[in-house]
């Protein structure tokens, strides 16, 4: 079967614009939330771990494509996605049925809550509120198989095991992938009403957390049949997407099953179409949210699937770093993975005030170094919707 | 998503819309009726508890309730029954555009006059685009997985095409796909849900399946989704929808005229896209002879091509179905008789 390559990153996010800046920023293991400069948000939490949209090129209403204007998420993506073909060599001629495959929560919401500030009522294309991959597609040129993914917060994780599912099938050689999300106003008020959120920052796996905090921005991966990579001289692959293991909780609108069952059965799944055992995996990027009930059910799934080795399986809480980014969590979480296995080092964790003794886990404050073959990604959601996703060194 | 071959097969539709509730009704409808009677404005047209009971859906979304309500019907169609079967061998599939937007500017509204304490605790995960998709498998018990695909206007025929990939790739045997929409508040677009059972062949066989000869039953023989963006030339247009339809109407077994359920709703490109498909055919040998059903100008949006699915499938148990949306999409989705092993 065709092995999957990631052979391009781009990133937009709170702490940095571009891989460079982005994975330093991972490396200061500092991060912390603003309140939102929204007048219309009514709320008692308005914490966001934001993006100045003067940072990224063509945030904001940009150019206008076939598929519309962009809001704010298809601006993100835009500008990831340039860097993205840029660094994996394709920007001046991306192939000829070359793929999209984006995952995103709440799509170009902006377009719609900025009407209340004066902004024009979407019209025509942007009626539609999820055209982030229409706009990438009419961006671009692209003319493969385009997908827009909206399994809420596990979106960009579905998002990248389809765009990997488009290669190794030969539907496309190339695919742009991964997630995107803007601020929500609605979401937020929605998260405040179900005393979701946290009142100081994004604590995953602390004794004192008190819910998530949401981020915006755009993780975007190339992925690439390996031997469409090799054919044009591009021989060293950040990683390899190797396997996705899908489930669902069918359990709740937005709690998760306290069993962990699903979430269990998809880490093996992943691992299983992987062709790997817990013991090859070196690093797992959780879902880890901050969510009190959440933190504590994946952490007993982490126990059920790796048993006495969780203890000393290194975890690398992203969410700490860039908070909830919502359907690009998932997205965010792969890119992240794919930098750990292809610089063989674990970033260090925010330190937390108070590890949960419940979540018994393995939280480095300084890091690691030292080859990871394997790392383990969950992406979990409202509806239960569960993924998780091994990607190899490259 | 990818294409698929001939070993899935569709074994029941169900639909719900201001027009038409369930199948019969669909081939009764005019097309061109005229908009659909809204009565109070959304939802006015539909009673959840037929199909839903009298409790239990208060704080359901309306495009959960017509989702909900379809997948019930499809599946009495099917004769499925989901608590007999393994929770890890039912997937869910959904396509919606519209499913949480007109709940969004509903709650916004709430949060801008009066905030975010006074919305329902038990309406807020309601924002959420893929809380529809979400019931179905709690409703069923269908655990293997629960995907929302949001594509503009294709994402229904996308959801079918991606189920029907899954069950050929191991990671369920059998589920419902289907798409849902809830009328905007300025009412561009309409409201319905439509779903159906997608199986792989020998699971349907196994559990008996209805062994109703065509129509009302068949096989996916496969189907495409490609992007044309604005201001493509002819060799975009050959690779993203000339030679994969070339390639899908190969795998037609039936050599009569093909029931073709065209693109409607998307002004010139869905013309141009229709142009195509029967300039290409003809060149192919093929002869399509067009069908139209409730919905086929576009007004469910990605319930609407879906709904031209229900029809070919009742009414002639084969038949190719292509959907557009402005944007660029192009979606197309074939099916034949099942093959019989005899």
């Amino acid at each position: 079967m065709e092995r999957v390559a990631v052979t391009g990153l781009g990133v937009v996010s709170s702490i940095g614009v571009g891989i460079d800046q982005y994975w330093s920023a991972l490396l200061s293991a500092n991060s912390n939330p603003t309140n939102v400069s929204d007048p219309y948000a009514n709320m008692a939490n308005r914490l966001l771990y934001g993006i100045d949209d003067r940072s990224v090129n063509g945030a904001g209403p940009g150019r206008a494509t076939g598929a519309g204007h962009p809001g704010r998420a298809s601006a993100f993506a835009v500008t990831a996605t340039t860097a993205a073909l840029r660094d994996a060599g394709l920007d001046r001629d991306a192939p000829a049925g070359t793929g999209v495959v984006i995952g995103t929560g709440v799509g170009d919401v902006s377009l719609f809550e900025d009407v209340p500030a004066g902004a024009t009522p979407p019209d025509g294309p942007d009626r539609f509120p999820f055209k982030v991959s229409s706009v990438l597609a009419a961006h671009f040129g692209l003319d493969g198989p385009v997908t827009s993914v909206s399994t809420a917060c596990s979106a960009s994780a579905y998002a990248v095991s389809l765009a990997a599912d488009l290669i190794r099938d030969g539907a496309a050689d190339v695919v742009v992938t991964g997630g995107t999300d803007s601020y929500t106003r609605v979401g937020v008020a929605c998260f405040n009403r179900m005393g979701a959120l946290d009142p100081v920052a994004c604590r995953p796996f602390d004794a004192g957390r008190l819910g998530t905090v949401f981020g915006e921005g755009a993780a975007i991966m190339v992925l690439e049949s390996e031997s469409h990579a090799l054919a044009r001289g591009h021989d060293r692959p950040y990683a390899l997407i190797e396997g996705a293991g899908w489930s669902c909780d069918g359990h709740h609108p937005t709690a998760p099953e306290a069993g962990a069952a699903q979430i269990v059965r998809a880490m093996h799944a992943a691992m299983d179409e992987a062709g790997v055992g817990p013991g090859d995996i070196g690093c797992v990027v959780p879902h880890g949210t901050g969510t009190p009930l959440n933190d504590v059910i994946e952490s007993r799934g982490l126990a059920a699937v790796f048993g006495e080795a969780t203890a000393t399986l290194p975890l690398y809480s992203l969410k700490a770093m860039l908070g909830h980014t919502g359907g690009a969590a998932g997205g965010f979480a792969l890119l992240t993975a794919a930098l750990i296995v292809d610089r063989g080092v674990v970033p260090p964790n925010v330190t937390l005030a108070e590890p949960d003794p419940l979540c018994p886990v393995r939280l480095d404050r300084d890091g690691l170094t030292g080859p990871v073959d394997h790392a383990l990604v969950n992406a979990y959601a409202f509806g239960g919707n569960n993924i998780s996703v091994v990607i190899g060194r490259g | 998503m990818a294409e698929v071959g001939a070993a899935v097969v569709l074994t029941g539709a169900g639909l719900v819309c201001p027009a038409a509730t369930g199948t019969a009704e669909l081939l009764a409808a005019d097309p061109d009726a005229g908009p659909d009677p809204m009565h109070n404005g959304a939802g006015g047209w539909f009673d959840p508890v037929p199909h839903l009971g009298a409790r239990g859906w208060k704080y359901l979304s309306p495009a959960t309730r017509y989702l909900l309500a379809a997948g019930v019907l499809a599946i009495a169609d099917a004769a499925l029954d989901p608590a007999a079967l393994p929770a890890e061998s039912m997937g869910v599939v959904v396509g919606t555009n519209l499913a949480a937007n007109p709940v969004v500017e509903r709650l916004d509204r709430t949060v801008i006059a009066e905030g975010a304490a006074m919305l329902s605790p038990a309406e807020a995960p309601n924002f959420s685009v893929n809380i529809p998709a979400g019931h179905v498998s709690m409703r069923h018990g269908m655990r293997a997985f629960n995907v929302s695909l949001t594509n503009p206007v294709v994402a229904g025929v996308e959801s079918v095409l991606m189920l029907a990939a899954s069950i050929r790739r191991g990671r369920a045997a059998v589920g419902i796909a289907g798409a849902t929409e809830e009328r905007p508040e300025d009412g561009w677009a309409s409201e319905g849900a439509c779903c159906f059972v997608v199986e792989g062949a020998d699971h349907a066989d196994r559990r008996a399946a209805p062994g109703r000869a065509a129509p009302g039953r068949a096989a996916i023989v496969g189907g495409f989704c490609r992007f044309v963006p604005d201001g493509s030339g002819p060799a975009v247009w050959e690779r993203a929808v000339g030679r994969p339809l070339r390639e899908l109407l190969a795998r037609a077994t039936d050599g009569a005229a093909l029931p073709y359920a065209g693109p409607g709703g998307c002004g010139g490109f869905g013309r141009r896209v229709d142009d195509h498909c029967r300039d290409v055919s003809a060149a192919a040998g093929v002869d399509l002879e067009a069908r139209r059903y409730l919905g086929d100008d576009g007004r469910y949006l990605t319930a609407s091509p879906l709904l031209q699915l229900a029809g070919l499938l009742a009414e002639h148990g084969r038949g190719l179905v292509v959907a557009t949306a402005p944007h660029g999409h192009v979606a197309a989705l074939l099916i034949d008789p099942v093959p019989t092993h005899s």
